[in-house]
C-alpha cells in the first residue's frame, strides 16, 4: 500500500472575487494509497465535494499541487493528460438530479462516457450490465431521470461512473438516498470492484456507520481545514480533536432506547486558544494519526492516548 | 390515541409511461395522527415520495389517482381538480421539504429572497423589516451562519447541506400544519443533523404540528419518530410505533432492512442485503409482492395477496406468517439479538 495514487498537497481552493476571495479549502494535505478506500468526513459546508470538484478539475486551484499516478494535474495540463484523467477518475455527485441532463434518457445517461469507446450493440449490453449492477431493471433504460425515485436516481449516477472503468472514483454520498439494502448491495459492490480491478476511492459521506464499515482510513475535515486523519478503527476508538469527538457522539443508533438516552459532545472553537504562542499545526502523533493541535493540546492528546492504550 | 389529521384510503395510484401503466401505489390505507411524528421507510422506490405528495398534488401530470380517497378537514383531497384549490392546502396547511434540495430552489433567486416569499405568503400583517428579521432568524435557526451575508447569496453558492437547510427554512416560515421532511437531513454532517432534527422535534411539539418523515436513516427514524410505517411495493406492509417496529418486527422484509444495517456489517465480509430485484410495478403483482425474494415465503404468498393482520391495537403488518393457520417461526438470529437490544452499534 505504500505508493499513493493521488497525493493532495497544499491545496488551497477560493471563490468569488480576486480582492475578496472566500476560502473553501485551505492548504489541505492528504495521500489516497493505490486499491484503499479513503474516507472523507466533516461539516457540511467544509469543502469536501469542492476537494472532489478539484480533482476532477472542474474547478480550479489557487495554490497547492494534485499528483495522480505521478503527474501533476491541477491548472493548466497538456491534452492527453486531461483525456487520460476524464476516464481514469469518475466523480459520483451528491445531487443526483441536478447532476443528470434532464432531457436524455438513461440509457444515454449512462452511455454517454463511453459512446465512442463501444459499438452500439456492445454498448447496450454494458449498460445493461451497469444498471443490474446497481440493482435497477434493464427497462428504465428508455426512461428520463424525473421518472424515477430519489434512489434510483442516484444509482443511475453511480452507473454512469463505473461503465468509464476509471481506476479512481470520487464517491460525493453515493449512498445517502438509498436504501439500507440497496446501499449494502452499492456498497458490496464497490467493494467487488475494488478487489477485481484494484479500485481507488475518495469517498465523502456524513453516514458515519457506512464510513466505518467501509474506509481503511478516515480524515476529518471542518471549515476546508483536516483536523483528524487516522485508520477507521483508530478513529473510532480513540478520536482526539474536539470536533471529531461532537461528530461521533452524534451518530444516529438505529435504536430508540438509546437514541434517548443518547449525550451529545458539542464543539465550540473557542476552546481551543489558539493564539501566537499556541498556534495549531498539522502533526503525527502516532504512528498513521494526524492530528491538527498546538502543541499544548499535543501534551494532553498524548496523555489521553497513554491512558485509553 | 388522537384523531386523524389526515386518512388515507385504499389509495391508487399509477403513472402512465409511454404506452406502459405503472401502479406506484397499490391499496395503500393510512391515518395520519394529530400531533404524531409519523416516519415512513422502505425500499428506494417503494412510493414514499409519491404517496406523500397525493397529500399536496404535486405528482407529475402522467400520475393520476384511480381509486381511493384522502380525507382533509372534512373534504376528500383526492377530488382536487383546479390549482387554486391545492393552493389553498400547500404550504399553510401541509408543507413539504423535498429530497432533491436543487429541484424546489430557484437558482435565479437569492436565498434570502425565497425564504422572504415564504413569510409573506404564509404569515400575513408582517412589516417589511418584521419579515426580514423573520427570515434572518430562520436562516440562523438551521444553522447557517453569517445570515445577513448569506442571504443575498444564490443556491449554487451553497453546498450542498445549506441548500438543504434553506429549503427546511422555507418550509418552517409557512407554519403548516402537517410537515413533510423528505430525507431532511441526509446531506448533514451528524452534528447538524442533530441540531436539525431538535429544532424540527421542538417546533412540533411548540406549534402541535404533525410531522411525517421520510428517511432511509433508521438511526434518525429511531430518534424522530413516535411510529413507523414500512413500504415496500407501493404498499405500506407493517406500521406501529417506534418501539414495535425496532424490538418486535414481524414482516419478512422489515427483517430484512433491519437486517442490512452498515452497524451489523464485519469489515471485510459482505453486507447482508436483499436477494433479487424490486418488483416490477409494469405488471400486475400476484400474491405478496415480497414473495420472491422472501426466505420465508409461504404457498399462499404466491397467489394471495395477504390482509393486514393485527398484532395489537397500534401495530399491524400484512404477512401470511400472523395468520393462525401459519406454521410458528422465529425471526432470525439477528432480529431477536436486536430486539433483546444485544447488538453492541457502537462496535
Ligand atoms: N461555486 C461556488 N461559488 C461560491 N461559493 C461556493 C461555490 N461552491 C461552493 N462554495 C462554498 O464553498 C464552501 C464549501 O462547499 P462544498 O460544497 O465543498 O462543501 P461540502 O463539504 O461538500 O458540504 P456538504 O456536506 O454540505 O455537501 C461552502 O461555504 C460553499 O458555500
Ligand atoms: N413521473 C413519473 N413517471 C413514472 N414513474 C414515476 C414517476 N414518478 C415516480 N415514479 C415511479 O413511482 C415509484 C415510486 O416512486 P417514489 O419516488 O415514491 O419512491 P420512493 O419510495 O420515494 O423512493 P426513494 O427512497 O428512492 O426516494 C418508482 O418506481 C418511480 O420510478
Ligand atoms: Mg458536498
Ligand atoms: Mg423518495
Amino acid at each position: 500500500m505504500a505508493e499513493p495514487l493521488l497525493s493532495v498537497k497544499n491545496l488551497t481552493v477560493t471563490f468569488g472575487k480576486h480582492r475578496h476571495p472566500f476560502v473553501a479549502v485551505n492548504n489541505v494535505s492528504f495521500d489516497v494509497y493505490r486499491g484503499e478506500t479513503f474516507g472523507l468526513v466533516g461539516e457540511s459546508g467544509s469543502g469536501k465535494t469542492t476537494i472532489g470538484r478539484a480533482i476532477i478539475r472542474v474547478v480550479p486551484t489557487a495554490a497547492g499541487e494534485i499528483i495522480f499516478d505521478g503527474k501533476r494535474i491541477n491548472n493548466s495540463i497538456s491534452k492527453e493528460l486531461d483525456k487520460e484523467v476524464t476516464h481514469r477518475i469518475q466523480m459520483i455527485f451528491q445531487d443526483p438530479m441536478a447532476s443528470l441532463n434532464e432531457r436524455a434518457k438513461v440509457d444515454y445517461i449512462v452511455a454517454e462516457g463511453v459512446y465512442r469507446r463501444y459499438k452500439k450493440q456492445e454498448r447496450e449490453q454494458r449498460v445493461e450490465q451497469a444498471l443490474k449492477d446497481v440493482g435497477l431493471l434493464p427497462e428504465f433504460a428508455s426512461r428520463f431521470p424525473h421518472e424515477f425515485s430519489g434512489g434510483q436516481r442516484q444509482r443511475i449516477g453511480i452507473a454512469r461512473a463505473l461503465i468509464m472503468e476509471p481506476d479512481f472514483i470520487v464517491a460525493d454520498e453515493p449512498i445517502s438516498a438509498l436504501d439500507v439494502s440497496i446501499r449494502a448491495q452499492v456498497l458490496n459492490l464497490l467493494s467487488d470492484l475494488q478487489k477485481q480491478r484494484g479500485l481507488t476511492y475518495l469517498f465523502i459521506s456524513h453516514d458515519l456507520s457506512v464510513m466505518r464499515f467501509i474506509c481503511d482510513r478516515i480524515a476529518v475535515i471542518h471549515k476546508g481545514v483536516i483536523v483528524e486523519l487516522a485508520e477507521t478503527e483508530t478513529l473510532f476508538k480513540h478520536p482526539l480533536h474536539p470536533y471529531t469527538r461532537a461528530l461521533l457522539s452524534a451518530v444516529p443508533m438505529p435504536d430508540p432506547i438509546a437514541e434517548r438516552q443518547k449525550v451529545l459532545e458539542v464543539y465550540n472553537p473557542n476552546v481551543h486558544q489558539y493564539n501566537e504562542s499556541n498556534a495549531p499545526f498539522w502533526s503525527e502523533i502516532e504512528p498513521g494519526h494526524f492530528i491538527y493541535a498546538s502543541e499544548k493540546e499535543l501534551l494532553e492528546y498524548r496523555k489521553r492516548l497513554s491512558v485509553t492504550k | 390515541m388522537a384523531e386523524p389529521i389526515l386518512s388515507v384510503r385504499n389509495l391508487n395510484l399509477k403513472f402512465n409511461l409511454r404506452g406502459q401503466t405503472l401502479h406506484a401505489l397499490r391499496d395503500v390505507s393510512l391515518d395520519v395522527y394529530q400531533g404524531e411524528s409519523l416516519a415512513i421507510v422502505g425500499e428506494s422506490g417503494s412510493g414514499k415520495s409519491v404517496l406523500t405528495k397525493c397529500f399536496m398534488g404535486l405528482n407529475d401530470a402522467n400520475g393520476f389517482i384511480e381509486s381511493g380517497s384522502i380525507i382533509y378537514n372534512g373534504e376528500d383531497i383526492t377530488k382536487y381538480k383546479k390549482e387554486k384549490d391545492w393552493l389553498r392546502i400547500r404550504g399553510g396547511e401541509i408543507a413539504m421539504v423535498m429530497q432533491d434540495p436543487m429541484t424546489s430552489l430557484n437558482p435565479l433567486r437569492t436565498v434570502g429572497a425565497q425564504i422572504l416569499e415564504a413569510i409573506n405568503l404564509h404569515q400575513k400583517g408582517l412589516s417589511k423589516a418584521q419579515a426580514k428579521t423573520e427570515m434572518l432568524s430562520m436562516l440562523a435557526s438551521v444553522g447557517i451562519p453569517e445570515p445577513e451575508k448569506r442571504s443575498k447569496q444564490y443556491p449554487h453558492e451553497f453546498s450542498g447541506g445549506m441548500r438543504q437547510r434553506v429549503v427546511i427554512a422555507i418550509a418552517l416560515a409557512c407554519k403548516p400544519k402537517i410537515l413533510i421532511c423528505d430525507e431532511p437531513t441526509t446531506a448533514l454532517d451528524v452534528t447538524i443533523q442533530a441540531q436539525i432534527l431538535k429544532l424540527i422535534r421542538d417546533l412540533v411539539s411548540k406549534h402541535g404540528i404533525t410531522a411525517i418523515y421520510i428517511t432511509h436513516d433508521l438511526g434518525v427514524v429511531a430518534n424522530v419518530a413516535t411510529r413507523i410505517a414500512v413500504m415496500y411495493a407501493g404498499d405500506i406492509v407493517e406500521i406501529g410505533t417506534s418501539e414495535e417496529i425496532f424490538y418486535d418486527p414481524r414482516h419478512p422484509y422489515t427483517w430484512a432492512l433491519l437486517s442490512s444495517l452498515p452497524q451489523l456489517g464485519i469489515k471485510g465480509q459482505k453486507l447482508y442485503s436483499i436477494a433479487g430485484t424490486q418488483a416490477n410495478l409494469f405488471t400486475e403483482v400476484k400474491g405478496d409482492a415480497f414473495a420472491p425474494r422472501n426466505p420465508y415465503a409461504l404457498e399462499i404468498d404466491k397467489v394471495k395477496r395477504p390482509p393486514n393482520f393485527e398484532i395489537t391495537p397500534t401495530h399491524m403488518a400484512k404477512t401470511w406468517l400472523l395468520d393462525p393457520r401459519a406454521p410458528k417461526l422465529e425471526p432470525p438470529e439477528i432480529i431477536q439479538k436486536l430486539s433483546r437490544r444485544e447488538v453492541d452499534l457502537n462496535g
